[in-house]
């Protein structure tokens, strides 16, 4: 348990701080490309609801970098847009390899075209596959190894049983903590407009029901089948084999809430190498902190938002 | 657009409703789901013969297979590795597999539309790349399979043709790939918009997985009304623009399609086959081809 790294995102100096406060020992950033008003060489448009998700000064990484060096973080650089076209892969690798010129540990790529493109990196640095590569089988992973990736980040819609059966893999494997979207990976194609306040995640918005159905429903979530949470199956990942987990948020309203949720993880995680159940978990959260009771719990709690526990979301995996 | 060949693709349990006129109609038809094994569950070999025996070139969609799904998936496949027969790949696990099985060379296999997108197959592509260049505009509207890198990969594999979700703008990837020996079958309607492994229609009707083929064949229309905000956790109204804009999603099972029928004459390019897809649309369901 206590070998489970805690990946958060920084996207400024105070975002940084934050998250060394948190207690984060891995940090993950992108920065924007003159080539682009929105897109970006990672899979976040550079804007999201008006908010940054990325440095948009190479230099501004140099006090970044002090500071991990310091805290001994590991720090990833994000290069994981799920597509390059084809006038733009000379620009990407240069992208990337000015992130490596200014030290980073680990580049996370989301498409095998990247892979590609970047096979000529140093072997000290290491590969880590995103989210929109996610396999959702072994085979996806073996495959991915073989490519020179040595981390994976796990499909969300992974059962904690499928990802016990990477375990035996030469790789490490990375879960996401905090919010899901519910599709499987690179098969979503309703992304949030950076454009426009009303467009949001597709897969999460309010719809009509416009066809006649058996019941009453005119309203409803009805692609909603994200999960958010794992706290309470934090052990059972490790045991199945997860050495990481990775907070998403470079473009949160307010780093310091979400510093606080990657604190609390941490919290949790503690409470776990000193042999706490899930009971005991919850009183110390009860009573110490206020963001567990105000919005973890009716949240992600009482709406069953569970990533890895039998809920109306998990009975229906196909 | 102008093709050569027309493709059907079909629930195995319509297959023998549709007439030899709707058939006929047709040079290729494939069976399967890209998203469902268990909407897969029945389809015998006497399928696959009925279309051989009408000189049909055959196909089987495969789903997308979670780990815990695929032994079983692949026991009952292997009575089909023997025909004359595509196989559509939705996921890169499943594609390894099947490299590593040593399938005749009867057995061909192609790329599904899970795997193969554009950025232009957001309903509101223009929306968000509408202050980028024109040059970078056109460059993200691409396939993403339309690059040396990844032609490479195909040919590594064996894949020899690939589905998409055909746009106007994609002339220069879809040329890269046929020029390059890959088959482009292109979908003019009802683009896909999201899968997930949680099955939409089971959730709403909450019944158990497994025995719920019935469910799913029939869309269900949707029109997006609230956006929903990640860090408040609240909803904000979409403006009747905005809504437009977005238009209107059909869910059939754990796929999402857009509401979106194009004309023919829109595309000007050529590729290999035009596929109708009669399993994520109302095309083709009902009276108009089945008896």
């Amino acid at each position: 348990m206590d070998k489970l790294n805690i990946l958060a995102p920084v996207r400024s100096k105070f975002m940084m701080e934050e998250m060394i406060e948190a207690g984060a020992n891995e940090i993950y950033f992108g920065v924007s490309n003159p080539l682009f008003q929105q897109m970006s060489f990672d899979n976040k448009f550079q804007t999201v609801a008006d908010y940054p998700a990325h440095f948009s000064d190479w230099e501004d990484l140099d006090d970044i970098m002090s500071m991990a060096k310091t805290h001994q973080m590991k720090v990833i650089f994000m290069a994981n847009t799920p597509f390059i076209p084809t006038n733009l892969e000379t620009s990407f690798q240069h992208h990337v390899y000015r992130a490596l010129e200014k030290g980073v540990d680990a580049i996370t790529i989301s498409s095998m075209q990247a892979l590609n493109l970047l096979t000529n990196v140093e072997r000290d640095t290491q590969i880590i596959s995103g989210s929109q590569l996610a396999p959702v089988n072994k085979y996806g992973a073996e495959m991915l190894t073989e490519l020179g990736v040595s981390r994976i980040t796990v499909s969300q819609s992974m059962t904690l049983e499928e990802i016990q059966s990477l375990r035996d893999l030469d790789v490490e494997l990375m879960i996401t903590g905090n919010f899901g979207t519910g599709s499987i990976a690179n098969c979503c194609r309703l992304w949030e407009s950076p454009n426009n306040g009303e467009i949001g995640e597709g897969v999460r918005t309010l719809y009509r029901i416009l066809s006649p159905l058996n019941n009453q429903l005119k309203q409803h979530h009805i692609l909603d089948s994200a999960t958010d949470c794992s706290l309470c199956n934090l052990e059972d990942l490790v045991s199945a084999g997860v050495t990481a987990i990775k907070f998403i948020g470079r473009e949160a309203p307010n780093p310091v809430t979400l510093a606080m949720v990657v604190s609390m993880f941490n919290e949790w995680k503690e409470m776990g190498v000193s042999g706490f159940s899930i009971e005991q978990k919850m009183k110390v959260m009860e009573q110490e902190q206020l963001m567990w009771i105000m919005k973890w719990v009716p949240r992600f709690c009482e709406k069953c938002r569970c990533t890895y526990k039998s809920t109306a979301i998990t009975k229906t995996y196909i | 657009m102008k093709t050569p060949l027309k493709e059907l693709r079909i629930h195995h349990e319509h297959l023998y409703e549709l007439t030899e006129e709707i058939l006929g109609n047709y040079q290729t038809v494939s069976l399967g789901h890209s998203g469902c094994h268990y909407k897969m569950n029945g389809i015998e070999e006497q399928h696959i013969h009925y279309l051989l025996e009408r000189d049909k070139k055959v196909k089987v969609e495969m789903p997308i297979l979670f780990e815990a799904a695929m032994n079983g998936f692949f026991t009952k496949m292997q009575r089909f590795f023997h025909y004359e027969i595509n196989f559509i790949v939705n996921d890169w696990g499943t594609m390894r597999f099947l490299a590593q099985q040593q399938l005749p060379s009867t057995v061909s296999l192609s790329v599904g539309r899970q795997l193969a997108f554009s950025y232009g197959n957001c309903p509101w592509y223009e929306d968000i790349l509408q202050y980028e260049d024109q040059t970078i505009k056109e460059n993200y509207l691409q396939l993403n399979f339309g690059n040396p890198a990844m032609i490479k990969l195909l040919k590594e594999y064996g894949v020899t043709e690939i589905d998409a979700d055909i746009h106007a703008y994609m002339e220069h990837s879809v040329n890269m790939l046929r020029d390059e020996g890959i088959k482009v079958n292109g979908f003019l309607h009802y683009p896909m918009v999201s899968t997930s492994r949680s099955c939409h229609t089971l959730r709403l009707y909450n019944e158990p997985v497994g025995n719920c083929q019935h469910l799913c064949n029939n869309g269900i229309m949707i029109e997006p009304r609230e956006r929903w905000n990640r860090f408040e956790d609240v909803t904000v109204k979409i403006s009747k623009e905005s809504r437009e804009k977005m238009g209107n999603l059909l869910i059939y099972g754990n796929i999402v399609v857009q509401d979106s029928n194009r004309h023919n004459e829109s595309i000007a390019f050529e590729v290999d086959s035009l596929c109708d897809d009669a399993r994520f649309s109302p095309i083709l369901l009902k009276e108009e081809a089945i008896k």
